[in-house]
């Protein structure tokens, strides 16, 4: 029983990062109407900078994370800017704007390993561990929790502010924001660079958890996907909710099976719900 | 003349000519229909003249000058569009929708507050309705929020397609009257595209008939009263 | 250096293999896979298993082999039967994962991340192929045997449906093809195929792990195919010759030799962005050289074009001959008490009537009235809530598109669908083609002659049409280089040479100037008086009263008329339904 209960403890502290991993992939596919799987190149960047600033520059952790915010955004945008947005203008297909994503998911952990060397890299960061009532835990886990806020935070943004209003409008009929007067461009901008930034803490506490490597963002950006997929195309918060059960489920599977078969279930069932039924499993109505 | 069509020629891309040289003018004030049968341009002539499509050849004056080049910068000048059988967010509530309309505007300014009151006092179930899904309203008020979107825009041009769409004929009386009060009250100037007849006959000064690209007919609203003389023409 | 050209040499060939079997499905039939290193492992476990572990020689284990890796094929398709575009990308690229996952962890079977070691290099009729030298001839010879087996397929009566299914899958339906069991057959043999390039590879290395196996292969697979040209078997050849001399020849620079693994990754997903952005069709492109590219302006048919159509009827008449007779005075399509609701309207409501053959028949209506629904209703492309179809007599209420196709309603779309990028002819050729005939791979081999004969008799069916049409000087040109009338045309020739007995015409006068409008008139009177039915909904009244024997009028889903034009026309109640007034 107690090992039940440790592992919900844990599977909903882990979970929290697969949750903003969908939700920041999701806002993202929603407005622009892009499977950008080159997000997990987004996150890997992400944790990289970090770890140039808290050991070249030797910032402290809390300073250094704040940095590789803004930043990994401006990557993202980046992208945006560079290769969909002239894609987009030629009229490509959603196919070849998925391989042009690909390639800069598969070629940015390359140009990584190029300046930072393959090996994983430990990120040297204090951690105090705490023992309440049988539970051991760490500040890392408080900062899984922390997560749960900052999404909670994300969806009242989106929820109360004119830019959250304009992208979820986007995101709902694009051809009435543009007769409306908003400029979908800046808009897709926008969601881009806001879902760039908002995937970092999760980078960073997977780096912290596990280790900084440059292949670190493929399985995480996959398991958005999955996350987003399993709650429903269209549902912020089918995203955030699909997230958590892969989560919950990865941390779960411990028990029964061995680790390696893992990903492996974990992706068999995302297959299964594309193939089965891809409007996932909360369905396709837009709720935000 | 608030707006001036001078031989337009457009269609689709690749090859898909539908506008074979479309001469029509607007007066201020006025509300003009179009009618024409299915495919024969309709559409896309409103499509052309809110800058959502390019046209290949012709000339099109916006009170007087060439009207700006994006949709968004149209619709900042005067002129609004109103799309056929859509024109809301289905999955924001009607007071987000309304803020939506003019999305660089605070809502918390009186200008803006200001507008909100036109468009709740000419549909007033809008504000019984402020924090509803948009997508559950029926489909005549949803043609309503998209009419007090519209007001939210305060346009001087109006390009109106088809608002009586699959509503039932009380649901169309009601949304008529509503335009006939925009034109009145606000001097809104109305390029109209209508099918049926009689709602026509209810706003409408001039009209116009589309027939494969070209203008047919161009005349008073009286050819509306005999509708055998319109088999003829369309 | 002999040694390490010809090591590079097979490792070509072995590529070449996979990357020619991607694209009978990439290419060619316009299936998205971002899985195929799951066939290259596959092929290459089976193989090397059934030689290592149960001690089966060599030919017999890579026969045994590609079979099996060709039902695993039928599988994968079978098993993303439902999934569409890029949620299809995303599908396959997880079942890629999947697969590398049993590999690894399966270690029963596969032995698990160690992998198979100590495969045995081929050896049969007492000839060892040991020797760099003898390994590379027979995968040469393997490889040539491979193209030419894809070659055969893309280039038969067989390959230009996989085209048209890649151009528009609904339309092929609509021409009577069954478009599933193509894929089905595809994926075999691309599966197939892709066995071989394991089993060589297993044999060559004499060892195997799950990490040859990996999505980033599967990448790699997709780029050769991109790289020389999707559609181009030639062009999967020169995708393989870059993508693996390339990063050899990086090798010699001292500099990049650390960085090996990284530049290779670098560099392809490099050379797969230039390409996206420069030139997408790849090196070769999929056209043949000297294919004459020019934007027509909106031409119309005109006096010339409308004498070569009455030449039309000429072929028309043959055709007709053909046609399977049926008696003129009963219904040859008949509608009972059909009825369709989109969540809570009811778009057609309880409509019945009857069709008869030979005659040209007009649904006319306000907007909403259902005539649309109606006709997806009759070409089963929707099902009804309740009600019966009746195609001479038969219920065929709930058959499915391509069935009804094959018993001979044929229809043309709102919104064209010709295959873009094929040629005038092919497009034709397509829809001439019997689909009893053209399904089966396997005839198309052993029987290859007789294919080789019978596609000569479908070109020279296609050409006579075509003349008859005045579009025989572009019969080379892409269909998508046309004008628009004249893809109208070909569009109507289409569903003519499917030799379909009745003719369901969506919106078919829309976007024509007078002058064509009016030869198009006559061409359907033509056809009409030559024995087919047409049914037609239309909004251009002009059109239709010069066109049609009989009106149907519908209003909000139900029939509420029906007559000769003229009488309908002086209906004052029906005038005031269609502009609006009483409702």
């Amino acid at each position: 029983m107690e090992l039940l209960l440790q592992l919900i403890f844990f599977g909903l502290a882990k979970g929290s990062l697969y949750a903003l991993i969908a939700v920041s992939f999701a806002i993202i596919f929603f407005v622009t109407r892009t499977l950008h799987i080159a997000h997990g190149a987004v996150f890997v960047v992400g944790a990289y900078i970090f770890y140039v600033f808290i050991s070249i520059f030797s910032l402290p952790w809390f300073l250094s994370a704040l940095i590789s915010i803004p930043l990994s955004g401006i990557f993202g945008a980046l992208i945006e800017f560079s290769i969909y947005r002239p894609l987009r203008r030629k009229y490509a297909s959603p196919f070849i704007l998925l391989l042009a994503s690909l390639s800069v998911l598969f070629g940015t952990p390359g140009v990584l390993a190029m300046i930072f060397g393959p090996e994983p890299i430990f990120l040297e960061v204090p951690k105090k561990t705490f023992i309440v009532g049988g539970l051991a835990f760490t500040t890392v886990h408080l900062a899984m929790f922390a997560l749960w806020v900052l999404m909670g935070l994300f969806l009242l943004y989106l929820r109360r502010s004119q830019g959250g209003r304009m992208m979820r409008a986007v995101a709902d009929r694009p051809l009435v924001a543009e007769v409306v007067g908003i400029d979908a461009s800046k808009i897709n901008l926008m969601a881009i660079t806001i879902g760039s930034a908002l995937v970092v803490p999760a980078a960073l506490i997977w780096g912290l958890e596990q280790t900084v490597t440059p292949g670190m963002g493929f399985m995480p950006v996959l398991m958005g996907a999955a996350g987003m997929i399993l709650g429903g195309m269209g549902n912020i918060l089918g995203a955030a909710l699909g997230g958590m059960i892969f989560g919950l489920a990865m941390n779960l599977g411990v028990l029964y099976i061995s680790s390696g078969w893992q990903e492996g279930i974990a992706l068999a069932i995302l297959v299964l719900v594309l193939v089965l039924r891809p409007e996932g499993i909360l369905g396709t109505r837009i709720r935000w | 003349m608030i707006l001036e069509i001078e031989n337009l020629v457009a269609g689709y891309p690749p090859n898909k000519i539908v506008l074979r040289g479309v001469s029509l003018c607007v007066s201020e004030g006025e509300i003009v229909t179009v009618m024409g049968h299915n495919g024969a341009g309709k559409t896309t002539l409103l499509n052309v003249i809110f800058g959502l499509l390019k046209a290949h050849s012709g000339k099109i004056l916006y009170a007087g000058r060439e009207p700006a080049i994006s949709s968004a910068a149209r619709v900042k000048d005067g002129i609004s569009y109103s799309l056929q059988g859509q024109g809301i967010f289905p999955s924001l509530t009607v007071i987000e929708n309304l803020a939506l309309a003019t999305p660089y505007l605070d809502m918390r300014t009186d200008e803006f507050q200001a507008r909100l009151k036109t468009a709740f006092a000419l549909f007033p179930m809008l504000a019984e309705r402020k924090r509803q899904r948009a997508g559950t309203l029926s489909g005549g008020q949803q043609r309503m929020l998209s009419l007090g979107m519209i007001l939210m825009q305060r346009p001087r041009l109006l390009l109106l397609d088809e608002p009586s769409l699959g509503l039932a004929p009380a649901l169309s009386e009601q949304i008529f009257d509503a335009v006939c009060e925009i034109n009145n009250s606000l001097g809104v100037s109305i390029l109209l595209v209508e099918q049926n007849i009689k709602y026509a006959l209810r706003v409408t000064q001039k009209l116009y008939v589309l027939k494969m690209g070209q203008i047919v007919f161009s005349g008073n609203r009286d050819i509306l009263l005999s509708p055998e003389r319109l088999w003829e023409n369309l | 250096m002999v040694d390490y050209s010809l090591h590079i040499l097979i490792l070509i060939a072995i590529f070449a293999i996979l990357g020619v079997s991607y694209n009978l499905i990439m290419g060619y039939t316009g299936i998205i896979s971002l899985a195929h290193a799951v066939f290259f492992g596959i092929g290459a476990y089976a193989s090397a298993l059934l030689v290592v572990n149960l001690g089966i020689a060599f030919p017999l284990a890579m026969i045994v082999s590609i079979f099996f890796t060709g039902i695993s094929g039928v599988l994968f398709i079978i098993l993303m039967r439902k999934a569409r575009g890029d949620y299809l990308a995303i599908a396959t690229l997880g079942l890629q994962i999947v697969v590398f996952s049993i590999f690894i962890n399966w270690s029963d079977v596969t032995r698990g991340e160690g992998g198979i070691v100590g495969i045995p290099r081929p050896e049969f009729w007492g000839f060892k192929f040991s020797s760099v030298l003898n390994y590379a001839i027979l995968t040469m010879l393997l490889c040539a045997i491979c193209f030419a087996v894809a070659w055969w397929t893309t280039h038969s009566i067989f390959g230009r449906v996989l085209k048209a299914i890649r151009e528009d899958e609904i339309c092929t339906q609509s021409l009577g093809k069954n478009v599933f069991s193509y894929k089905v057959t595809v994926f075999a043999l691309s599966a197939g195929l892709a066995a071989v390039g394991g089993s060589l590879y297993a044999h060559y290395q004499q060892f195997i792990n799950p990490f040859s196996f990996t999505v980033h292969d599967a990448i790699m697979i997709l780029i050769i195919v991109v790289v020389g040209g999707a559609g181009n078997l030639w062009g999967s050849l020169l995708g393989a010759f870059i993508l693996i001399t390339l990063p050899e020849a990086l090798r010699f620079i001292p500099a990049a030799s650390i960085f090996a693994a990284q530049i290779r990754v670098i560099l392809f997903s490099f050379v797969l962005l230039l390409l996206i952005f420069i030139r997408p069709q790849g090196l070769l492109g999929e056209y043949r050289f000297g294919a004459v590219l020019t934007r027509k302006e909106s031409a119309k048919l005109d006096e010339q074009g409308i004498a070569e159509l009455q030449r039309q009827m000429v072929v028309s008449s043959q055709e007709g001959e053909r046609v399977k007779h049926w008696d003129l005075n009963k219904p040859i399509l008949e509608v009972s008490n059909l009825s369709k609701s989109f969540g809570g309207i009811k778009a057609v409501e309880d409509l019945s009537f009857a069709i008869m053959p030979g005659k040209v028949t007009g649904i006319i209506g306000p907007n909403g009235a259902g005539k649309t629904t109606l006709f997806n209703l009759i070409c089963k492309y929707l099902t009804p809530d309740h009600g019966q179809v009746y195609f001479k007599g038969q219920e065929v209420t709930q058959l499915s598109p391509y069935k009804i196709a094959r018993l001979g309603i044929g229809r043309s779309f709102q919104d064209l669908r010709i295959f873009g990028r094929m040629t005038v002819l092919d497009n034709i050729l397509v829809a001439l083609q019997d689909y009893q005939k053209d399904r089966n791979l396997l005839n198309l081999f052993i029987f290859a002659r007789r294919a080789y004969q019978q596609d000569k008799q479908y070109r020279e069916s296609g050409l006579h049409l075509l003349e008859g049409l005045g579009l025989i000087d572009k019969k080379d040109e892409l269909a998508e280089e046309l004008s628009y009338p004249e893809q109208k045309l070909l569009a109507i020739a289409r569903s003519v040479a499917t030799r379909a007995e009745v003719l369901m015409l969506d919106e078919v006068a829309a976007g024509l100037d007078p002058g064509s409008m009016q030869a198009l008139s006559q061409l359907l009177r033509r056809l009409s008086e030559n024995g087919k039915t047409i049914c037609l909904v239309e909004h251009n009244l002009d059109f239709v009263l010069g066109t049609v024997d009989t009106i149907f009028f519908l209003d909000q889903g139900r029939l509420i008329a029906e007559g000769p034009p003229k009488q309908i026309v002086q209906d004052r109640k029906l005038a005031e339904i269609y502009f609006g007034g009483i409702r």
